[in-house]
């Protein structure tokens, strides 16, 4: 797609996002008719959807960022929050944090800590002689989140029969906050997270040569690196601690992106960001949808469709991705 | 003249009816137990909202379900605009402290034992203006556990409680109590949880006279070292509403146990 296309495609992205914020708001359980929109009760029904679906954009621009971030830093297509742990890791944070700390920053604090003990475990297990494939990079992904499943997993069971239903509610991933709070965090963080990436993007194009390649170019590839991988993972850890674990959105929106657009960071990220939160916004009106009045947790259909797209890029990957 | 008593009447009549509108709260019950406290106290007209499993008695089916007790649909209840939200286990912090804050008082109905059972039950009951009906249940159920702990007779029999057969899974806290009323001895009062995993060693050790079948498996061990199991004492097909639920019939509940228990 040559540049010029560039501008109207965006502006599409940006009109779809409006669209499906208000389409959100109109959907639910509940039947709100446009002429009693303003009775108190009907309203407050609005306020609580306009937070759902301002977190889902929150948390879809955000765990794309994160994807793009890991996928071009770590030189692996198969990159991911998720993947990789971190989810779990902040998971398993938040969830040390409900239980022992209760609620409040110390959550999302101890979910940090997860999530940063949890990327560095896994980039020390995969590189091996210096080297790391992304093949590597998803075994460690695995094992580390094996590990942190099993100690999650001694957590729930001992945990009396009340806990036990709202921290898996909370795993799988959870859009409804009764508070503006945590949205307005999680968007603060995420444009954050948006703008510093942004900042480099130049340096991310020279990394998805190569590091030697971005060596040659005169950039500092180890600082800007580690300053890049905090961002991804504090913004990862920070959506896991409010939303709980959302799978595959950080993997599937920068490769649709880089098919759209190219490998521009300058285009990538902000299509990428567009669609993070669109992608969101339609996976929480199906988790509204499909069986009404019930909900489907979001996690739940984010990887559904997520693991076929996942298969898809592994064969891919085989390919030329990243040179 | 008779204009005037007439006016009166229908004045008396009509603050009556004033009176009334304004005693009745909205109640909504999350919890199947507290369902049916409500409804032996007289108000059953009151609850305008149910979780899925309230099903008893036969009324509260009729009324609009709200979803489960632990993740019920926020919209539909912001919608009925209750005055209570009764609840069994919580929401949790955040859900809570939202429904605090559009003016909806929250009450727990937990009980781990029968006299929790009391407990509550007298709660709601001055809560809701039936102090009196409270009170005439809680005598009730008293009488009649009284009545039950002097037809005992013999040694007390162990009991086991299974939920599930593979794994194991049995049920603790107030079925403790309430076997212990009926006579038994639950041999899992050890488990704290609600619910937990049995050891099958520990079953084969703790060697129960008598095994319940609650719920959902079938299947029981056949280990014939198992008191139960040699002298087929294993019962099956109890309604595991009337046998677990903390609510006004654990009376029942204990009056049909001690028959089990001594027969």
């Amino acid at each position: 797609m040559n540049k010029f296309k560039i501008g109207p495609f965006l502006f599409i992205l940006s009109f779809c996002l409006l669209a499906l914020i208000v389409l959100n708001i109109f959907i639910g359980a509940v039947r709100v008719p446009v002429n009693k929109m303003f009775e108190p009760g009907f309203f407050e029904i609005l306020k609580l959807r306009l937070f759902r679906a301002l977190l889902a954009v929150a948390a879809g621009s955000g765990l794309s960022v994160a994807g793009i971030i890991l996928q071009t830093v770590l030189r692996n297509p198969l990159a991911e929050p998720y993947v990789l742990g971190v989810s779990s890791g902040a998971g398993l944070g938040a969830v040390i944090g409900l239980l022992f700390i209760s609620l409040g920053i110390g959550v999302n604090i101890a979910a940090f800590i997860g999530g940063v003990v949890t990327i560095f475990l896994v980039y020390k297990l995969a590189k091996i002689d210096g080297r790391m494939s992304p093949e590597n990079m998803i075994v460690a992904g695995i094992i580390v989140n094996g590990f942190l499943s099993s100690i999650l997993m001694f957590f729930v069971s001992n945990s009396s029969s009340g806990n036990i239903h709202s921290v898996i509610w909370w795993l799988l991933g959870n859009l409804q906050v009764y508070k503006i709070a945590p949205v307005l965090i999680l968007s603060l963080t995420s444009l954050a997270g948006f703008l510093i990436s942004f900042i480099f993007s130049k340096e991310l194009n020279a990394m998805s040569l190569g590091e030697e390649e971005a060596r040659h170019l005169g950039i500092n590839t180890e600082s800007v690196k580690i300053i890049l991988l905090l961002v991804a993972t504090f913004v990862t850890s920070l959506a896991v601690s409010i939303c709980g674990i959302i799978g595959f959105t950080g993997l599937m929106m920068p490769h649709i992106a880089r098919r759209l657009v190219g490998p521009d960071h300058r285009l990538l990220l902000p299509t990428s960001v567009l669609m993070g939160a669109i992608f969101l916004l339609l996976c929480d009106i199906f988790s509204k949808v499909m069986m009404a009045p019930k909900e489907i947790p979001i996690g739940v259909i984010t990887s559904f469709i997520g693991v076929p797209f996942f298969i898809y890029i592994l064969k891919k990957s085989r390919k030329v991705y990243f040179k | 003249m008779k204009k005037i008593s007439l006016l009166l009447i229908s004045a008396v009549f009509l603050l009556v009816i004033a009176c009334k509108a304004e005693t009745i709260p909205r109640i909504i019950s999350l919890a199947p137990n507290a369902t049916e406290i409500l409804y032996s106290l007289g108000l059953g007209s009151s609850i305008i909202g149910v979780d899925d499993f309230s099903n008893y008695p036969e009324e509260a089916k009729n009324i609009e379900r709200l979803g489960t007790f632990n993740n019920p649909n926020i919209e539909k209840i912001i919608l009925l605009k209750p005055e209570y939200l009764l609840v069994n286990s919580g929401l949790g912090k955040a859900k809570e402290e939202y429904l605090n804050s559009l003016g909806i008082k929250i009450i727990k109905v937990s009980p781990k034992t029968i006299e929790g059972l009391y407990v509550d039950i007298r709660k709601l009951g001055i809560i809701f203006n039936k102090e009196q009906n409270a009170e005439n249940i809680i005598q009730d159920m008293q009488f009649r556990i009284e009545r039950v702990s002097q037809t005992r007779r013999g040694v007390t029999p162990k009991v086991f409680v299974q939920l599930f057969d593979d794994p194991l899974v049995t049920v603790s806290s107030f079925i403790s109590d309430i076997i212990r009323l009926a006579g038994g001895e639950n041999i899992a009062s050890d488990i704290k949880d609600e619910a937990g995993i049995f050891s099958y060693e520990a079953l084969i050790d703790r060697n129960p006279d008598i095994i319940l079948v609650v719920g959902f498996s079938g299947n029981t061990s056949n280990s014939n070292t198992i008191n139960a199991i040699k002298n087929k004492k294993i019962y099956r097909d109890l309604d595991p509403d009337l046998i677990l639920r903390p609510g006004p019939r654990a009376a029942e509940t204990i009056e049909m146990l001690n028959k089990i228990f001594y027969e």
